[in-house]
């Protein structure tokens, strides 16, 4: 669920609403937003877990969806080691309340440059970007 | 005296490293294929998978219940006398080139 926690402080750095241009790996949905998909399963690293992360974004124009990203990225790179603790919180995801666990020691690593993955079946073009999150369950 | 080597320890966690590092471009190629990937009913997309074939991992689309996950690839003509035309998405070919394209450090950095 760290994805997740890491999906909801997006939203509240108002890059975009959970379920209406946030998407919690729904990948398989075709809508104008940015995707957030799990790569590979938690690994620990010391006393802590990591977890890397793709976003997949899908724009109204070309260059939209990487001005996103773009923004994401710059976010990021300032905020990686300001970014300490993700507290528990519940949000509706499908209509469902979900709780999602305090973490702790959260570092967000230096994310990836941003990749154009190519047209998707309706030519709007996808980009994404990876990272990894340093972080500990409380 | 002896020399004590810790080749073998260095050789395991190597091989621990590629491993994890084959599971997250699989993981990758897999995420990009499923938003390339064309959506009509969904079940192409919700097909995506990662496989272990001969220890190692494959991304595969399409079994009996999606079986033209390989025409949507590829492109070909299907229908009664082959009157249809589909032009190849390329959805897993572009996907698996988009990762080919990338610096691998970056997933050595991703597996750490």
């Amino acid at each position: 669920m760290i994805t997740l926690s890491f999906l909801k402080l997006l939203e509240d750095n108002g890059f975009g609403t959970i379920d209406t241009d946030l998407f919690y790996q729904k990948l398989t949905l075709d809508k104008i937003g940015i995707y957030i998909a799990d790569i590979g399963d938690p690994v620990a690293r010391g006393s802590r877990d990591t977890q890397s992360f793709e976003l997949l974004t899908r724009g109204t124009t070309d260059i939209s969806g990487k001005y996103k990203l773009e923004q994401i990225r710059k976010f990021l790179i300032a905020n990686y080691a300001n970014i300490c603790e993700l507290p528990e919180m519940s949000i509706k995801v499908d209509g469902q309340s979900v709780t999602i666990p305090e973490y702790t020691n959260v570092e967000i690593a230096k994310p990836s440059t941003i990749t154009n993955v190519g047209l998707d079946a309706n030519k709007r073009v996808i980009f994404s970007l990876t990272g990894t999150i340093i972080y500990k369950e409380k | 005296m002896g020399v004590k080597s810790k080749i073998k320890q260095w050789a395991n966690r190597q091989v621990a490293v590629m491993d994890r590092v084959e599971e997250v471009m699989a993981g990758v190629v897999l995420t990009r294929g499923i938003m390339t990937s064309p959506k009509d009913t969904g079940d192409l997309s919700n097909n995506g998978r990662v496989e272990m074939k001969d220890g190692h991992r494959t991304v595969k689309f399409g079994d009996e219940a999606v079986p033209y996950a390989r025409i949507q690839e590829l492109g070909g003509v299907t229908g009664r006398n082959y009157a249809t035309t589909i032009v190849g998405q390329h959805y897993l070919k572009k996907s698996g080139d988009s990762v080919k394209k990338e610096n691998p450090k970056k997933y050595v950095d991703m597996s750490l």
